[in-house]
């Protein structure tokens, strides 16, 4: 199974905000409530906790300002990791 | 024990999921997590029957998990499906489900409060031992709603218990900032109810105290304030930045956090193994898991349901071309009538409901004997019908209309009096984000059969700027509140016994420049439906179109056209929601002109509305554009010199006819 990552919207006026750092490395292993992620949004900044237990796939750039709502990575549970190697 | 950690782990995992998904960005709303205050609803719930209420606020998932409301119930709602609580329609600040006794969850702080003393005050008068129990935060200590709903639970003995949440902050704002008074448990000894504080981080302790509060409302001894003291894991809402509050506090709070530390209480205390446990933690991961799973796969409301459950009648709304239904009138045909005026008739009406439905209660200032109303309208009721039925009350609206609206939500057929109608503005909340919006909120799951009754008192002189007003126009903006303005005793009577009878909530008008003019009133009860308009004055040349007090001076208008050789058509429209488009439509068609009357202020009020559907449908066909007289705007001035110019009058009427005849 895969979890989509989208900006969350965190506050009541955000309409958008910049992926400042991924946390964790593309390809690696997230648990449910780490933090993987660092969003910017007007005043403030907060890390993003992974939703999901897997491996962590970067879709988004760091420094690129999103719309809430855009996909900027997923979380791709174990079972779904092996079946990518297995279909690459 | 194991009670307590299984309810408050389903709640911690609750509001988790829905964070992870906010996280996620799946799920994109305002949500306040309810971290760190598990155990509070958690060591009340067990005290609780299905069919004792609950009234809670936004900050809520807790207590809707601990009152038992289906957990597939609750995702569903949140990710918007028609299979949610509220069919989608209320959201995570706005869920009800009254199967479970979860009646209101309100989004306006302090909003709630009142409501609950409704719902105890059903049961008080039905003579159940249920209770109500509402929760807030220590944010809602502020609002006058909690001061109002105190004192009024306290001097009728409601069984209800307030809940005070004590999580340190009101939204971004600490204690230190906003009271003097931080004991909040001993705010109950100023209305005259015991007042305990507690450790709301344990489970046990809430509930040893909530036993004792329920036990004294279920005994009809009263209300209690208890106040439950934790601490917000968390800011305000997910995603909000915490440096408003206390780093030090915070760390302290989230190492003594209340589901991890009363689990390790368990272990330790013996109560059970940890395999035990992690078998509750599982299953409790599970449920929402299997809830989660659920409410993605649910389908999304139709589309047609955006117009469901505003009345229990869809084609009442205005919008919609359907007409409503032709309810059956029970108007009497040679039933002997008698002379009152519109008060009489009103108080005829009162007392015929109040003999014939046990449901039917009033509330208001100063209602009953000696007193009798401030223009004597309910005089004798409360001699006739006892003052548990006919019930004075502090002056506080706000009080008044929130348990008139708990009252209904319990199936009674309250009618509350709001004094005049500029008083409506102090208790606007109550009605306008209330008594309109939880059926809707509710998915239909609630409704609230309640009448308003407040008096207009403009044009009789002397009232000024706050007692003379006519606010229909800020009720019928308002989805959900039905609006009726009678001109005529007869009519009073007939409409007053439809709104009590009614399925929604009814804001009745009573003209009081109508008081003093007896009129035939047929005696026993008949009703007229809502939202049809009565032709007064058959006419080929104009139509004047109007309701309440301003029928008046429309009519004498009309007499004096008749003697300039202009026959002028007068409609009175008697419920501008519903509202009888297709007596205007069909009047307008015929005269091809129309003057629009009445007595609130004409810049943005009903008239505009009627203007425009006149407009809309008969663009063509008009000779001139309609008309409107409105009062002026300005506030109602006290010299009568200045009244009279503020109000419309017979020779404006006149003037604006006059035009459209050129």
């Amino acid at each position: 199974m895969t979890t989509v990552l989208k900006i969350p919207k965190a506050a009541v006026s955000m309409q958008e905000g910049v992926l400042v750092a991924w946390i964790v490395e593309d390809g690696g292993s997230v648990k449910e409530g780490d933090p993987i992620y660092t969003l910017e949004l007007e005043k403030s900044t907060m890390d993003v906790e992974a939703p999901a237990t897997g491996i962590l796939r970067h879709l988004g750039q760091q420094g690129v300002t999103y719309k809430v709502g855009d996909a900027i990575g997923e979380i791709l549970s174990e079972v779904s990791a092996v079946q990518n190697v297995l279909t690459d | 024990m194991l009670g307590y950690y299984r309810t408050m782990t389903r709640i911690a995992a609750a509001d988790k999921a829905i964070q992870r998904g906010l996280g996620a960005g799946e799920l994109q709303f305002q949500y306040y997590p309810a971290g760190g205050q598990e155990a509070i609803p958690a060591g009340i719930a067990p005290l609780l029957g299905a069919d004792d209420y609950m009234v809670i606020t936004y900050r809520c998932i807790h207590d809707i998990v601990a009152k038992g409301t289906p957990m597939r119930e609750i995702m569903a709602e949140m990710y918007g499906r028609a299979a949610g609580t509220s069919k989608g329609k209320g959201g995570p600040m706005h869920l009800s489900d009254p199967h479970s006794g979860l009646m209101v969850t309100s989004g306006i702080v302090g909003g709630g409060v009142p409501i609950a003393n409704g719902l105890a005050l059903a049961e008080q008068l039905k003579g159940t031992n249920r209770v109500a129990v509402v929760s807030f935060g220590d944010g809602a200590t502020s609002t006058g709603a909690f001061h109002e709903a105190m004192n009024l639970a306290a001097v009728w003995k409601l069984p209800v218990v307030f809940v005070c949440q004590n999580n340190q902050y009101a939204e971004y704002t600490g204690l230190d900032e906003y009271t003097l008074n931080k004991a909040f448990g001993t705010r109950g000894a100023a209305y005259g109810m015991p007042g305990v504080t507690v450790d709301g981080t344990d489970p046990v302790a809430v509930h040893a105290a909530a036993a004792v509060a329920i036990e004294r409302a279920r005994n009809g001894l009263g209300p209690t304030l208890l106040e439950a003291v934790c601490h917000r894991l968390q800011g305000h809402a997910f995603g909000s930045e915490e440096t408003h509050m206390d780093k030090g506090a915070l760390q302290a709070a989230r190492k003594a956090a209340p589901v991890p530390r009363f689990r390790a209480r368990l272990i330790e205390e013996g109560h059970a193994t940890e395999a035990e446990l992690a078998r509750i933690d599982t299953e409790a991961r599970a449920e929402v898991d299997d809830a989660i799973e659920f409410a993605r796969a649910a389908p999304l409301p139709a589309a047609d349901e955006i117009y469901t459950d505003v009345y229990a009648h869809t084609g009442l709304i205005p919008e919609l071309s359907a007409l409503p239904p032709a309810a059956p009138s029970t108007e009497p045909a040679g039933t002997a009538t008698r002379q009152l005026t519109l008060g009489g008739a009103v108080n005829e009406a009162l007392d015929i409901a109040l003999g014939a439905d046990k449901r039917v209660f009033l509330l208001g200032e100063d209602i009953a004997d000696p007193a009798g109303g401030v223009v004597k309208t309910t005089y004798g009721l409360s001699t006739k019908h006892g003052r548990d039925r006919v019930r004075p009350t502090p002056i506080a609206e706000s009080a008044i209309v929130g348990a008139a609206i708990g009252a209904a939500l319990a199936g009674m057929r309250p009618v509350a009096e709001i004094m005049i109608n500029d008083f409506l503005e102090v208790c606007m909340d109550q009605v306008a984000n209330h008594a309109a919006k939880l059926r809707y909120m509710s998915g239909g799951r609630t409704s609230v059969p309640l009448t308003i009754r407040t008096v207009t008192a403009g044009f009789i002189g002397s009232f000024g700027a706050q007692h003379s007003q006519s606010l229909e126009a800020w009720l019928t903006h308002t989805p959900g509140l039905k609006v009726v303005y009678p001109s005529t005793p007869h009519d009073a009577k007939g409409l007053l016994l439809s709104c009590i009878h009614d399925d929604d909530p009814c804001i009745f008008f009573e003209p009081m420049r109508l008081n003093f003019t007896p009129g035939p009133v047929p005696e026993g009860d008949y009703r007229i439906p809502l939202g049809r308009a009565a032709l007064r004055r058959a006419g080929r040349d104009l139509t004047i179109i109007s309701y309440g007090w301003t029928m008046v001076d429309s009519l004498a208008a009309a007499e004096k056209l008749a003697q300039e050789g202009i026959d002028a058509e007068v409609l009175d429209l008697r419920t501008l929601v519903p509202l009888d488009r297709a007596a205007i439509l069909e009047s307008v068609g015929r005269t091809k002109r129309a003057v629009v009357v009445h007595s609130a202020v004409e810049f943005g009020g009903f008239g505009a509305e009627l203007a425009t559907i006149i407009h809309t449908h008969l663009h063509g066909d008009l000779r001139k554009p309609v008309a409107r007289v409105g009062a002026r705007y300005t506030p109602v001035p006290f010299s009568q010199a200045l009244e009279g110019l503020h109000f419309p009058s017979e020779a404006r009427i006149l003037e604006a006819a006059r035009k459209l005849m050129k």
